[in-house]
């Protein structure tokens, strides 16, 4: 019973964050300078052209309305269609084709920043104040203050351009090709990671070090459990409760870096099909994706709670 | 072979926190026989839970661990290498907490604690096991607590699981930090009742860390009392509680019997115990006892032995 309360207010409250969302970014769309018929038409456009592409588009309407008529769409599954692209393709279906792409190169990179950052964390803090301690902890400084499009290049550098590992450009989708995908998609999903993982490691290390010295560690010890047992059974599996909290509290940036890393790989994921609308002013596309993105933080915020009460008896319904 | 549970000859632990020195136990000499009870009591800061974690050889990280003697039963604590060491945890000395809840694995059930400590005590069929232990700490519904995470269940209860998970090795030790402290009165007494009749039934030695000199008064043989590191006086409770030779004993005492009515206003003691990180030329004491001779300031007093077992760091016995 409990536990069906807690799901409806957390669908009660992500459907309120949605429609929030989607307006803020509508109104955002109608505050920037530009104009989508200029943008589709080019400078050249007579005006009569342009009148035509407002009306056509209802452009001219008063804002609610516009807005209404989207929210009417969306409810029914209809995203609208692109502006800016010719041939009319629905945004639901920009979005089809680009969601899964991004979704892989996220996937990837949090688990790439996960092994990375658990293995340099657990490390750090168990050779507390050691040589291992102090080179985790500075990488993870300089890791943390590299841009991700920076890496990127970098990475294309070493380990396309002059070692030939990995593609430079482009991506291939992983319904073509999983492998290949996991070949293709390795240096975008790591130049997303690295940072990541310079966070997260920090933060793992943080919440072992404080685990380690809790009373039921000097406890395990006195019972003679080895260190290992202890590391694994008291230490780790108790930091990971803050831990996972943390890295759920990531999710926003791990798509914003999805977003422009896309631009430098060329993967055709929704941060580049969201980039491109923008440029064009193209609402509809700008404000599905928006919704799209929206709804995988909830989802990913969602799924975090769900793992910490896994996690931790004491928050379980 | 001794025959004692527990033998301690010039114990010196040294503290090296961020290169200040810390001569947190200084010279000291503990022995106790199977079956009885040994109060260490001293204030806060005295060293008594250092002395405690140093018979476990868990004293803190780049510490200083140096002894003539220390010895549990058969076992030399005086070992270096951490897989023998790991193997005396639990066997020759065992541990109770101040905090029960905090010592457990907040993460797992009872169970689970019960079962990792009796398969590491080659007891395979742990379950039957662990109800006989839980029932001899008047635990009666055995399963509950078993299955139970350790936020579910209150102090009094995780403190007996623990003393029953300590004593189901059989340690020639046991040293109890202060188990009382964090628990409220009835359950105190539960647990001070538990361990009188544990001392009868069980081979181990009790260690009891302390504060409080009314606890120590209902339930140990001997009284050791802890000041600034080192011990200043050690006797039966009788000997103490009649006639306390340790100005600091005799100040304790007197607050203890204020405490409990016996006095109008509550004695106080002026001044602070000295810092542990600077070095000692005489009495620890001194600086706030109103019997101090000229001698006390000038060398370190010397543990004094006396009649009937009894011993006291204080020059006005010499």
């Amino acid at each position: 019973m409990r536990v069906l309360t807690w799901l409806l207010l957390r669908a009660g409250s992500a459907a309120f964050m949605l429609l929030l969302g989607s307006l803020v970014v509508f109104l955002l769309m109608h505050a920037v300078p530009g104009d989508a018929a200029l943008a589709a038409l080019g400078d050249q456009a007579s005006p009569d052209a342009i009148a035509d592409f407002r009306r056509l588009h209802h452009l001219d309407d008063p804002l609610a309305m516009q807005f209404l008529a989207w929210l009417r769409g969306a409810l029914r599954g209809d995203l609208g269609t692109s502006i800016s692209l010719a041939g009319g393709f629905s945004t639901a279906s920009l979005i089809a084709g680009s969601l899964p792409n991004t979704l892989f190169i996220g996937a990837y990179a949090l688990l790439l920043a996960l092994a990375i950052s658990i293995t340099a964390g657990s490390i750090a803090a168990s050779r507390h104040g050691r040589v291992e301690d102090v080179l985790a902890t500075s990488g993870a400084i300089v890791t943390i203050s590299m841009p991700d499009f920076w890496l990127g290049y970098v990475l294309v550098l070493l380990f396309s351009l002059e070692l030939g590992w990995f593609p430079a450009y482009g991506f291939t989708r992983p319904g073509e090709s999983f492998l290949g995908a996991l070949h293709s998609g390795f240096l975008p999903a790591l130049a997303i990671a690295v940072p990541m993982a310079g966070i997260f490691s920090r933060m793992l290390r943080a919440t072992l070090l404080e685990t380690f010295r809790r009373a039921y560690v000097t406890s395990a010890r006195v019972m003679g459990f080895g260190r290992a047992f202890v590391f694994w059974h008291y230490v780790f599996r108790n930091a990971l409760i803050p831990y996972v909290t943390a890295i759920g509290l990531q999710a926003r940036y791990l798509l914003g870096g999805v977003v422009v890393v896309e631009r430098v790989f060329g993967v055709p994921g929704i941060g580049s099909v969201m980039v491109d609308g923008a440029f064009a002013r193209d609402i509809s596309v700008v404000q599905g994706c928006a919704v799209v993105f929206l709804l995988i933080v909830i989802l990913v915020n969602l799924l975090v709670d769900l793992l910490c009460g896994l996690l931790d008896p004491r928050t379980a319904a | 072979m001794t025959g004692l549970a527990l033998e301690i000859r010039g114990l010196d632990l040294m503290l090296d926190p961020l290169g200040r020195r810390l001569h947190v136990v200084r010279s000291l000499d503990l022995e106790l026989r199977r079956g009885e009870v040994l109060g260490l009591i001293g204030e806060s800061g005295s060293g008594k839970t250092m002395t405690g974690l140093s018979l476990l050889r868990l004293e803190p990280e780049g510490a200083r661990l140096t002894a003539e003697i220390m010895r549990a039963g058969e076992a030399d604590l005086l070992q270096s290498e951490e897989a023998e060491l790991r193997a005396l945890r639990g066997r020759a000395v065992g541990m109770i907490f101040q905090d029960p809840v905090g010592a457990f694995n907040p993460a797992k059930r009872i169970a689970w604690h019960a079962r990792q400590v009796l398969v590491r005590r080659g007891i395979a069929d742990w379950r039957p096991a662990a109800e006989r232990l839980l029932a001899e700490v008047d635990i009666a519904d055995t399963a509950r607590v078993l299955g139970a995470y350790p936020h579910q269940l209150s102090g009094g209860m995780l403190q007996r699981t623990l003393i029953a998970l300590v004593l189901a090795a059989n340690p020639a030790v046991v040293v109890a930090d202060e188990p009382t402290t964090n628990l409220d009165n009835i359950v105190e007494q539960q647990i001070l009742r538990l361990f009188r009749r544990l001392r009868q039934t069980e081979d181990a030695a009790f260690l009891f860390i302390t504060h409080d000199m009314t606890v120590a008064a209902s339930l140990c043989d001997r009284i050791a009392v802890m000041y600034a590191g080192e011990v200043v006086e050690i006797g039966t409770t009788a000997q103490l509680f009649e006639d306390p030779l340790h100005p600091y004993t005799a100040a304790l005492i007197a607050t203890a019997r204020a405490l409990e009515g016996e006095a109008e206003r509550l004695p106080e003691l002026p001044g602070e115990p000295p810092s542990i990180a600077e070095p000692r030329t005489g009495c620890a004491f001194a600086s706030r006892c109103a019997r101090r001779l000229e001698g006390c300031t000038l060398a370190p007093v010397p543990m004094i032995p006396l009649e009937g077992g009894r011993r006291v760091r204080c020059l006005l016995h010499g």
